[in-house]
């Protein structure tokens, strides 16, 4: 496929590259296990096929902006979605309240690409909380000094959030920072997205989920320090996981101010939202063209055929993906079993080729991320790993662009 | 984030050493009240035990606080490059204080450097073991920054081994319970497992000075490579009765999510 490779960053530039990367990029978990995350390689896209992969993600944001609406309006289809009783109640009194129509947010997406034998195919969409902006803002810019006649693939995603939620507030607003306080994971993130807040004038508190209380149909700030009203919600935390909040979670689902995401977009995280399209009437082509074919599981023999992958609904950063081949013998029955006990929590997908993208060390898969804020592709990110599973033990890379000339 | 926080980091992860890949940037890179002038460090404490390692000896030290600072610069001096692994974040009103933590990582920078370890020193990984305080501290509004290590936060024994590693000292007073899931796998690798530990209780690095190196009897803890392994920790880390981790949160959504 010549319209992608991977090229090595100069050996001599890549310890510097690293470093500047922890800070700049917020880069705080560099390394996991053994695997050093941050990849020693850039992927290097043709502008052709920047361009359409970032027109892809667009058209793909606005069905999926579609189908929010239209699951939202038909509750007696969200238990499909695999969601628990307290997340479908929540949904029915928000529909209750927003007249089936999504609240006011700032829509942040990222649809994850692959590169296969028959072009490239979707695995899923970033719904409800993407992350992986410090990666996909920093990584490329420093990556692009290092390789001459290449260029950041795309612009800033956190940036465009950013300037999201400013175009809708005045200058000086405070935008919670919703996550889990204790993950320094989770933090890193939000450090970065706070410094796009502050670029865009705007007062980034750092919260957990029940640091905020709603009064009136307002949100107010309670951690130490950062008392006070909060103008808008960036949430970097599960939208599945509020119910487990002991208390006020439900709020998180009425109409309030700005958002990002909304956690009605839940409905879209879920990846049995596919099982719903032929009930919807809402037209997909761009999802049916893209994502491989996507099933219950009990209507797929994927005990023994081995073209199907196992996906939890709900699964995140690749991890809990039932890939026979590439899992242990341990992984892969525990894995079975739940899909087997709980089949409503998952979903078979058929499986696509991952084609590799060869390099000096070895061959590579890879899954580039398109952002897209407000329907608008905003910015790149991939994930390279050696094996065609990309999980949490996949390593970060910039994507560039050949520049037109080079 | 500060520029000083940056520079300390550094100090701490000495680009020389294979093992600093490992250090954690999360309090440097949080914490905003780095002094301009370190104020002098307590006296380290001896380690007459650490002496005695030999380069085939990784150590883990969880001690608490500004202790395992100490204990790191002490190690220093006896030829080990200290790891930082404090993976929790600075913030005002924090449940986990770690300006004492802080203090001493400045203070220590500069011992780090004069000393000017070289690629072959062993490591000795830090560990705050206050990390997880008792759950009542953490009441609404207070920022909830508890942190747990995992196994993926550490070499494997295989990489131990591939520098020579072979045996693993844990310089604690007591196992807890997320380290222990690190100590089982070095176990189950067939590593020498040996403790510096004091009589009696958690003590201080003070206390465990004088301490003998004896053998660690690392007992399988529950859920042990277990998938929901990292969830099951996680949610002991509720805030009262849930909060910064909210309850049953199974992964951590970034890079990713």
């Amino acid at each position: 496929m010549e319209e992608i490779r991977l090229e090595r960053l100069p050996p001599e530039a890549y310890p510097a590259y690293r470093r500047k990367a922890i800070f700049e990029a917020c880069k705080w978990d560099p390394q996991i296990g053994d695997v050093n995350a941050l990849c020693g390689h850039a992927v290097v896209l043709s502008p052709g096929a920047a361009e359409r992969l970032a027109s892809d993600a667009e058209r793909l944001a606005a069905e999926t902006a579609a189908l929010d609406e239209a699951i939202l309006r038909r509750p007696d289809l969200h238990r499909e979605l695999g969601l628990n009783r307290a997340l479908r109640g929540a949904l029915r009194g928000a529909l209750r309240r927003t007249d089936g129509r999504l609240p006011e947010q700032v829509r942040l997406m990222r649809f994850d690409f692959h590169p296969t034998a028959d072009g490239w195919a979707v695995s899923e969409v970033n719904s409800d909380v993407p992350g992986g902006f410090g990666e996909a803002a920093v990584l490329p810019r420093l990556a692009a000094a290092l390789l001459p006649g290449t260029v950041p693939a795309g612009p800033d995603p956190a940036a465009a959030v950013a300037r999201a939620f400013a175009a809708r507030l005045p200058a000086g607003s405070r935008i919670a920072l919703v996550h889990c306080t204790a993950y320094s994971d989770d933090r890193q993130v939000m450090e970065f997205i706070a410094r796009a807040c502050l670029e865009a004038g705007l007062r980034p508190l750092m919260a957990a989920p029940d640091h905020l209380r709603r009064r009136g149909g307002r949100w107010e700030c309670v951690a130490g320090g950062q008392e006070g009203p909060v103008h808008g919600v960036f949430r970097f935390f599960p939208a599945e996981w509020l119910p487990n909040l002991p208390a006020g979670w439900r709020d998180y689902f009425q109409p309030g101010p700005p958002a990002c995401n909304h956690p009605l977009v839940l409905l879209t995280q879920s990846k049995r939202a596919p099982l719903l399209w032929d009930r919807l009437g809402v037209p997909v082509p761009a999802w049916r063209a893209l994502l491989p074919e996507t099933v219950d599981p009990r209507r797929a023999d994927w005990q023994r055929d081995g073209n199907w992958v196992l996906k939890p609904a709900l699964g995140r950063v690749g991890e809990d993906i039932g890939i026979r081949e590439v899992l242990s013998p341990k992984e892969w029955k525990g894995i079975r079993r739940n899909a087997r006990r709980h089949p409503r929590q998952w979903v078979a997908q058929r499986r696509f080729r991952s084609r590799p993208v060869p390099t000096g060390g070895g061959d590579r898969h890879l899954c580039v991320g398109v952002y897209t804020v407000d329907g608008k592709a905003a910015g790149f990110y991939a994930r390279v790993a050696s094996r065609p599973r990309i999980d949490q033990y996949a390593e970060d890379a910039p994507v560039l662009t050949a520049g037109r000339d080079a | 984030m500060s520029a000083a926080g940056e520079e300390l980091y550094w100090a701490w992860a000495n680009q020389a050493s294979p093992w600093s890949a490992w250090a954690k940037p999360a309090v440097f890179a949080t914490f905003n009240g780095w002094p301009s002038s370190p104020p002098p460090l307590p006296a380290l404490p001896g380690l007459p035990w650490a002496r005695d390692l030999r380069g085939d000896t990784a150590v883990i030290v969880d001690v608490p606080d500004g202790d395992a600072v100490l204990a790191g610069l002490a190690l220093a001096k006896a030829g080990f490059q200290p790891v930082p692994l404090f993976n929790g974040c600075a913030a005002a009103y924090a449940v986990v204080d770690v300006s004492i933590l802080a203090a001493h990582l400045a203070s220590g920078a500069e011992v780090l450097r004069g000393l000017a370890l070289g690629p072959d020193a062993p490591p000795a990984f830090l560990l705050d073991a206050w990390r997880r305080p008792d759950r009542t501290k953490a009441n609404p509004g207070r920022f909830d920054n508890r942190w747990v290590t995992f196994p993926q936060d550490f070499p494997s024994a295989r990489r131990l081994a591939a520098s020579g590693i072979t045996t693993v000292v844990l310089y604690a007073g007591e196992v807890k319970d997320d380290l222990a899931h690190v100590l089982m796998r070095y176990k189950e690798a067939g590593m020498t497992m040996r403790q510096v530990k004091p009589e009696p209780g958690e003590g201080t690095a003070a206390e465990f000075a004088s301490a003998a190196v004896r053998p660690l009897a690392v007992t399988k803890p529950s859920r042990f490579r277990s998938f929901g392994f990292r969830a099951a920790l996680l949610a002991g880390l509720l805030r009262n009765p849930a909060g910064g981790f909210g309850a049953k949160v199974p992964q951590p959504s970034s890079g990713g999510g």
